[in-house]
């Protein structure tokens, strides 16, 4: 078996709030193969974007990591200086934001911001910058790109903004990429365009890719794997075909119940029941366990961790009464 | 045929932009060369016309900046329209002015609940002051009986009573979105027009909102605009479907038979859009290239999708198509829209199956 290119193991992270100790994420494990597409999926509030800062090393200063570890190619990023993480950082592994609106400096035309980035991570000459960021913006296929070199982030739409961040997140060439909701905001049409260049990008480089998303039906477009998570833990992690013909989590089957496809009806959507449980304070070994149908005595044992389904080593579920 | 509910005939809002110089220098110069002054537009709405009959759901789709919005604010009259008729029970609304009009007695008859859920409560009003509000402003409804009102619209959209005296901050997103909801009800509206009302919402709280609109609706024989650009939902609760491009419509239609067999190329590329489980290639599927045109003075003689259309072919650079019948309700902006098979096997086939 190939060296993993990025393994997170029994990360904790916890944030101190005024109101007390939010558990952020519990005892998380991932790891992503060169080349590979991992989705990560949840509901607002499950820990997707605290996974992806903690791997990028850019939590807030009140999270507190309290346990477990992050290799990255061998480095060990949790323990490695600031200064080893600066420079891995936006050269190996990058990350495009949510809201490209808001991530991107609005008084900087886009060119400069790439070049930017450019210039932090290597000899480059002035020149030479130039040329290759509006390289970048022609790889992302933005139309007219020396032109648009010159433009500032209010000049260009939602999508063309979403190219810009692609762009500067792959002009050092990573070879992991983080892409947290990178479509969220934007419409179907775009959504598609923006997808598509992901992923051909990422087939084209070998890169690795994790796309965190709330669409579960975007995930498994552009998927190899999935992983699921509610309240910071993780409860199943499959390839997306058999996540999709065996969901085993009684969460991953609502959420599917409750996604509208093009077959369902009205009456076939299904709700899922509560929300997600308060973070603070005691929580259970199942943090779903709340809101479960399936709930029975046992799920309140301690020691609940993720095991195969059948046969299959890489589809795994946290739950004690699986489907 | 019955009065339609709300009949749009027409309708345009252009808004002026300036150039480089004042719009009162180019009207002098203008005056002053005895030509008429060109003032630049942008043209957010321009010509649309659709009904909407009582207690029918019409959904309106479209991508970000194609006038979705600025018509729901012009049928809402929030905003002044430049040109055209806004018929509501047969009475035109798009004469009155915006002042006038929020003391209509119309006003009640038409509500809106907004997109985001969050920003569009009053972060100082508990949500029984939200849903007290149009109470207050717009029925007879007094102080005694108040309470009883706002605690029964409460019932309605399941918000539990005892939350009312909370704020927004304090309530989650469905919650906020249910008072919402119940505030746009409490005029007991004919129309109501829904603005992406589940788009900042999970997908395990999307569910709940859109089973409790359709019961709203079922229930109240309320009429809907529904806006949205997921169009998986659409389907799931309208009737009909307008797409809108550019401040036009392209095609309107059953949302049957709009999804199963667009006619116009732009609906067909929104309905491969849709993300897929299953469909991990993705190829073969019609993909947009480029960004929309400027709304900015479009030019009249040529197709507004032309451009970015996959068909694109000489005629769409010289006219403008018009919308054609392409079906029984059916009516397509396309040059080439053939006309659609009004019983395609295949949905027939799945309507027996169901």
């Amino acid at each position: 078996m190939k060296q993993p290119l990025l393994t997170v193991e029994d990360l904790t992270v916890e944030f101190q709030t005024r109101a007390g100790i939010v558990q952020v994420l519990d005892r998380i494990n991932l790891t992503l193969h060169k080349g590979e597409t991992l989705a990560v999926v949840g509901e607002s509030g499950s820990g997707k974007s605290v996974g992806a800062f903690s791997i990028m090393g850019i939590l807030d200063p009140a999270a507190r990591i309290r346990s477990g570890s992050i290799r990255f190619d061998g480095m060990d990023l949790l323990t490695s200086s600031a200064g080893d993480l600066n420079t891995v950082r936006g050269r190996e592994m990058a990350m495009i934001f949510q809201s490209p609106a808001t991530a991107l400096n609005p008084i900087r035309k886009v060119g400069q911001q790439i070049e930017d980035v450019l210039r932090r991570h290597g000899p480059v000459t002035r020149r030479e910058a130039r040329r290759r960021a509006v390289e970048a913006l022609a790889q992302v296929r933005i139309p007219d790109p020396e032109r648009r070199y010159h433009a500032y982030p209010f000049e260009l739409s939602g999508g063309l903004c979403q190219r810009v961040m692609i762009a500067i997140a792959l002009c050092c060439q990573p070879r992991l990429l983080i892409a947290d909701e990178p479509t969220t905001g934007l419409d179907v049409t775009t959504q598609a365009a923006i997808m598509d260049l992901v992923r051909d990008l990422g087939r084209e480089r070998n890169m690795a890719t994790m796309l965190i998303t709330h669409d579960l039906a975007l995930a498994a477009q552009y998927a190899d794997r999935i992983m699921v998570m509610h309240a910071g833990q993780v409860v199943e992690t499959a390839p997306t075909d058999a996540l999709f013909s065996q969901a085993a989590h009684p969460y991953t089957a609502g959420l599917m119940k409750a996604t509208p496809t093009e077959a369902s009806s009205l009456d076939e959507l299904k709700a899922i029941p509560g929300s997600l449980p308060d973070l603070k304070g005691s929580l259970p070994p199942c943090r779903f366990a709340g809101r479960c149908e399936r709930r029975e005595s046992r799920c309140d044992d301690p020691g609940l961790a993720l095991a195969a389904v059948g046969t299959d080593d890489l589809h795994r579920v946290a739950c004690r009464r699986p489907l | 045929m019955t009065t339609p509910l709300l009949e749009v005939r027409k309708l345009r809002k252009h808004y002026p932009i300036s150039k480089g110089e004042a719009r009162w220098l180019t009207e002098l110069r203008a005056w002053a060369n005895h030509t008429t002054a060109h003032i630049t537009k942008l043209h957010a709405v321009d010509g649309v016309s659709f009904t909407i009959q009582p207690g029918e759901s019409v959904g309106l789709v479209g991508e970000s900046g194609c006038g979705k919005s600025t018509l729901v604010s012009l049928i809402n009259r929030l905003i002044e329209p430049t040109d055209g008729e806004i018929l509501f029970e047969g009475k035109d609304i798009a004469g009155m002015s915006v002042a006038e009009f929020n003391r209509d007695p119309m006003r009640g008859a038409i509500q809106v609940v907004f997109q985001d859920p969050h920003d569009s409560l009053n972060p100082r009003f508990t949500a029984f002051d939200c849903i007290a509000e149009p109470l207050r402003r717009l029925t007879e409804v007094r102080n005694g009986e108040l309470k009883t009102r706002v605690e029964e619209l409460a019932t309605q959209v399941g918000l539990p009573p005892e939350l009312l005296g909370r704020l927004p901050h304090q309530l989650s997103g469905g919650q906020k979105a249910r008072v919402n909801i119940a505030r746009a009800l409490a005029s007991r509206p004919k129309l109501l027009v829904l603005d992406e009302p589940t788009s900042a919402l999970d997908v395990s709280v999307q569910a709940v909102i859109l089973q409790l609109l359709d019961d709203l609706r079922r229930q109240y024989g309320i009429s809907y605009l529904f806006v949205s650009h997921d169009l998986n939902v659409v389907r799931l609760l309208c009737d009909r479907v307008i797409v809108m491009y550019l401040g036009q419509v392209a095609e309107s239609g059953p949302a049957d038979q709009v999804f199963e067999q667009p006619a116009h190329p732009y609906t067909q590329a929104l309905i491969s859009s849709i993300p897929k489980p299953g469909d991990k290639a993705g190829e073969g599927r019609t993909r947009l290239t480029g960004e929309p045109r400027s709304p900015v003075d479009p030019d009249p003689n040529q197709c507004l999708f032309h451009g970015r259309c996959p068909r694109g072919e000489a005629r769409c650079a010289q006219t403008q198509p018009v919308l054609k019948d392409v079906g029984p309700g059916h009516i397509a902006a396309c040059h080439f829209a053939a006309k659609v098979d009004p019983q395609p096997a295949a949905a027939v086939e799945a309507r027996q199956k169901a």
